[in-house]
């Protein structure tokens, strides 16, 4: 199976940022509660700078962080914690999707009109050259030519 | 000269990343899309509400009607032989999906025919635009309706 992971940037400083504020909100709530006054110094910046990222890191690999791993048979894409393992099979159309921002996706129909999504271009692959690698895979499976 | 493979995989980039998107905001592409016996080698579709953020997503879903719009191509028909079955597959495909207007683009890598330029030109369809790109030459000749006149900028990705 070919396997892809991406680091997003954009994602990670989103968790950075809601877990800096969120400890400078609670350590000023807590100092003001316990002495009616907030302690600033640079120890304290840093030490919240690093606790953020670690609490940052930590928020992004369970929610947004991607791996993605394909054969001609299957394909399993995790985001975050969440997995979605699937067989070409099950698909009987494909298609490119813009959902805005520059991104493609690559989307995967089923018969009852359900699909799945597959962040190609966020995943670093080429999104159009991956949208008919997958139609072949889909045709492939499907044991048929012609309309996908 | 471009292949018509490369031709359309441009004709898509412009139409949902590039210049098409002043028009509509043509989201989703299909490619060997087969509709009423009609195998068309891509589809796009769309809508002509543009999604944006805050402020102008407010703006475009107050202003802008939430109009259907899509973009058909078949490539491979110097005489236009297959044009009527064509159009006939599209105008229903617009009824059934509630689609305003629609584009057909016929890419060639060979000369269109005089007849053939000269039907294209006198078609009139309100909601059609049919433009016909000779790949060699990079001519595009299109219908006269408004959207026929509209597209020819559009799907000229030659430059």
């Amino acid at each position: 199976m070919k396997k892809y992971t991406s680091f997003q940037a954009t994602n990670f400083v989103k968790s950075f940022t809601l877990f800096f504020f969120g400890l400078t909100f609670l350590w000023a709530a807590g100092n003001y509660i316990a002495i009616r006054d907030v302690l600033i110094s640079w120890p304290i910046f840093i030490v919240n700078l690093i606790l953020s990222a670690a609490l940052g890191w930590w928020h992004y690999r369970q929610r947004y962080h991607l791996v993605f791993s394909y054969d001609d048979d299957s394909f399993i894409l995790q985001v975050g914690k969440k997995i979605l393992a699937n067989r070409w099979a099950e698909f009987t159309a494909v298609s490119l999707f813009h959902p805005g921002h520059g991104d493609l996706f690559v989307r995967l129909y089923q018969k009852n009109g359900s699909f799945v999504e597959i962040p190609a271009s966020l995943i670093k692959l080429n999104p159009s050259e991956f949208r008919f690698e997958v139609m072949a895979f889909v045709e492939k499976a499907a044991g048929r030519k012609g309309r996908i | 000269m471009l292949g018509k493979r490369e031709y359309l995989l441009k004709l898509e980039y412009n139409l949902m990343l590039g210049g098409g998107r002043w028009v509509a905001d043509f989201k989703e592409s299909f490619w060997n899309f087969s509709f009423n016996e009609v195998i068309f080698e891509m589809m796009i579709c769309g809508g002509m509400r543009p999604k944006g953020f805050a402020l102008s997503r407010l703006a475009s879903t107050l202003l802008m009607p939430n109009y259907q719009a899509a973009c058909f191509a078949y490539p491979d028909d110097p005489g236009l032989k297959r044009l009527p079955g064509v159009l006939k597959a599209v105008q229903r495909y617009m009824k059934d999906k509630e689609i305003k207007w629609s584009w057909v683009v016929v890419p060639c890598e060979s000369a269109f025919s005089p007849q053939a330029r000269a039907s294209v030109e006198k078609n009139e369809v309100r909601d059609l635009g049919i433009a016909l790109v000779n790949l060699q030459t990079q001519e595009i000749t299109s219908s006269r309706s408004y959207i026929g006149r509209r597209m020819a900028r559009f799907v000229n990705t030659f430059k």
